[in-house]
């Protein structure tokens, strides 16, 4: 008489896998471009910052340039924590997809 | 002036600033096409995370935008500032080109006029002290420009006094006069420069002055007063005594004392005593001893002071050939060297005070003994005199100076008369072996003798012929030039309009204009009839009773 070994049964896919597959490609390019845009705004634009601020200004153009590239790195700089924080909720609710699937 | 700015760099920077720009407009249009908010996650727990996140990441691509706009704005600026600068280089380039052309031609000007004229010269020497004091030519000029109005610049005429030894600038000044570039001028006034440097330089001034007509050349007519001598103490007569019958230099006063000394043979020795500079008027008035005097006799020609004492010389009837004793004072030493060198008197001793011009000329067998301040700025103008190998006895001594008196204030104050007597009263006790010799050579040779009479003259400008001079530099140097080339250099100085070194103004039209401004109008004063006849006196000279 044959023994028969216990099978597990196969896993049934819920009937919101379709979303939850198409839910974490849509978390996962988002997570890419994020991941782009922050190296974006790593690039060496710091460095030539720093050359600019190597000009001797004098006068109005010193006040305007002085605001003009303070303004520009204080935009880089929230936009690296703006967009740090976005990816930090995606990959987030990507774990949650993962936990959850 | 110069600017350094690495334009290059700068323009590597912004085109690294418009790279980035670039990769982030791209970036942005990517992040903007992004669905931050998928539908999805409606129906997901993750909605509460995938919309905190959609809710920031929805404002990174605007915000990349915005942001590569700043650092195209940036790259911009820097792109600008660069072309400001290169422009900005340029015009310097061209400014420093054009002032450099302009203070090439400005340069040849002002070194003619710093040259040949007195104001000139004046200026000079005082930028020359500005140097040394460290005043800029601003400062000192604003002095001159406050002392015009009657103002003091604060401070800095007491610093300028106090930082300079005007004898020590001056006689570098002088030295200097001979050997500064001379391309400006027509080459036949060269020989003055070459032969007497800074008296040449004066002599060039003197003669550009006469040709424009500022300078009246000296014709004089002497007057006088004769006083009855008695040497009440019998003492000797020495250095500081001879030096005590120097008159005053005071306009209106007699200029010249003759003392005649007689011995048992009725024989006549000279005490010719000649004063300084009696008045600071350029040949406009009727004092012969004034600053148009000073300026001719020290440039070398004898039409000035040196021909007026040597007519109140032969006014005092002193003959060719007379043993005399010249002392002077500043201008009146300067003409006492002159004569003395000059071989028509047997000139025994000459004793000077405060003299510009050095003992050129004077025969071997001449005592010379040369009392000087040493920071009187008039000595200065002899220029450097190494090892004084002139013959000359030198005593350099530090005046004694009253704080109160006014004649003793500044600079000027080591060149005043008094202080210099008081000065050579003090040699009667000096221990140097040169001074005690030329006293006791003093002492021997009026032994014998007694002061008789002494006869004051009064030299005024006038109509008389002019008494043929024998400055030695003259000799040397000057007049052999004006003899040999005086027509040319006439033309050079007037003929041509062109003036000195071609400047324009001193020349044709010009010169008219000027004459009238500055020569006097008048012929001058004829000189006062003598009034002669024995006084009773003493040693004393009448304006010290």
């Amino acid at each position: 008489m044959p023994h028969h070994q216990p099978v597990s049964p196969a896993p049934q896919a819920g009937p919101f896998a379709d979303q939850h597959e198409a839910l974490q490609g849509q978390i996962q390019i988002c997570i890419s471009r994020l991941d782009g845009a922050l190296r974006a705004l790593h690039t060496d634009a710091p460095s030539a910052l720093a050359a600019a601020r190597q000009v001797a200004w004098s006068g109005p153009a010193a006040l305007v340039f002085t605001g003009l590239v303070d303004g520009t790195e204080f935009t880089r700089t929230l936009l690296i924590d703006t967009a740090t924080t976005a990816k930090s909720h995606y990959v987030a609710a990507s774990n949650l997809l993962t936990a959850t699937a | 002036m110069t600017m350094r700015v690495d334009t290059e760099g700068l323009l590597h920077a912004a085109g690294r600033l418009e790279h980035v720009a670039a990769s982030l407009f791209d970036e942005s249009g990517a992040l903007i096409g992004v669905n931050w908010w998928p539908i999805e996650t409606v129906s997901h727990v993750s909605m509460i995370e995938v919309t905190t996140g959609a809710a920031s990441a929805v404002t990174v691509g605007p915000g990349i935008s915005a942001y590569a706009v700043q650092l195209t704005s940036v790259a911009a600026y820097l792109r600008g500032a660069t072309g400001l600068y290169v422009a900005a280089e340029a015009t310097i380039e061209v400014a420093m080109t054009s002032a450099r052309a302009m203070a090439t031609w400005l340069a040849g000007k002002v070194l003619a006029f710093l040259l040949v004229t007195p104001v000139g010269q004046a200026l000079a020497v005082s930028f020359i002290a500005w140097q040394v004091a460290g005043i800029s030519i601003a400062q000192g000029l604003a002095t001159i420009f406050y002392g015009m109005i009657g103002r003091d610049a604060p401070n800095l005429t007491d610093e300028l006094l106090d930082s300079v030894n005007w004898q020590e600038l001056i006689r570098a000044g002088i030295d200097l006069g001979g050997q500064l570039p001379f391309g400006g001028l027509p080459p036949v006034l060269l020989p003055f420069i070459d032969t007497r440097g800074a008296t040449g330089t004066a002599a060039i001034a003197y003669l550009v002055a006469l040709q424009l007509g500022l300078l009246r050349p000296g014709v004089f007519t002497v007057s006088s007063r004769t006083e009855r001598l008695v040497r009440t103490d019998g003492s000797p007569l020495t250095i500081g005594g001879l030096i005590d019958g120097i008159p005053p230099s005071v306009d209106g006063l007699p200029q010249v004392a003759v003392t005649t000394h007689t011995n048992s043979a009725g024989e006549h020795m000279y005490e010719i005593a000649i004063t300084g500079t009696s008045s600071q008027d350029f040949g406009g008035g009727d004092q012969p001893l004034d600053n148009q005097g000073n300026a001719g006799t020290y440039a070398g020609f004898d039409a000035e002071s040196v021909a007026a004492v040597m007519a109140a010389i032969e006014a005092a009837g002193v003959p060719a050939g007379a043993t005399i004793v010249l002392t002077g004072y500043s201008q009146g030493a300067m003409v006492a060297q002159a004569i003395a060198s000059s071989g028509k008197y047997n000139v025994e001793f000459v004793t000077t005070i405060g003299t510009p011009s050095r003992p050129d000329g004077i025969p071997d067998d001449t005592t010379v003994v040369e009392i000087e301040h040493p920071e009187d700025p008039i000595v200065g103008l002899q220029g450097s005199r190494p090892g004084h190998d002139d013959g000359a006895i030198v005593v350099t001594t530090d005046p004694v100076l009253d704080p109160v008196n006014p004649h003793h204030d500044g600079p000027m104050g080591n060149h005043s008369q008094d202080a210099y007597q008081t000065s050579a009263e003090a040699l009667a006790d000096s221990d140097d072996p040169a001074v005690q010799a030329a006293q006791e050579e003093l002492t021997a040779l009026f032994d014998g003798y007694e002061a008789t009479g002494v006869e004051y003259f009064t030299i005024d400008r006038g109509d008389g012929e002019a008494v043929p001079g024998t400055v030695p530099w003259v000799v040397d140097g000057v007049t052999d030039t004006i003899e040999a080339d005086g027509e040319e250099i006439q033309d050079a100085i007037t003929g041509s309009g062109q003036g000195i070194g071609g400047a324009p103004g001193i020349g044709d039209e010009g010169t008219d204009e000027l004459a009238d401004a500055f020569s006097s109008t008048g012929q001058g004063i004829t000189g006062h009839d003598g009034t002669t006849g024995p006084q009773d006196s003493s040693r004393q000279a009448p304006w010290r009773s």
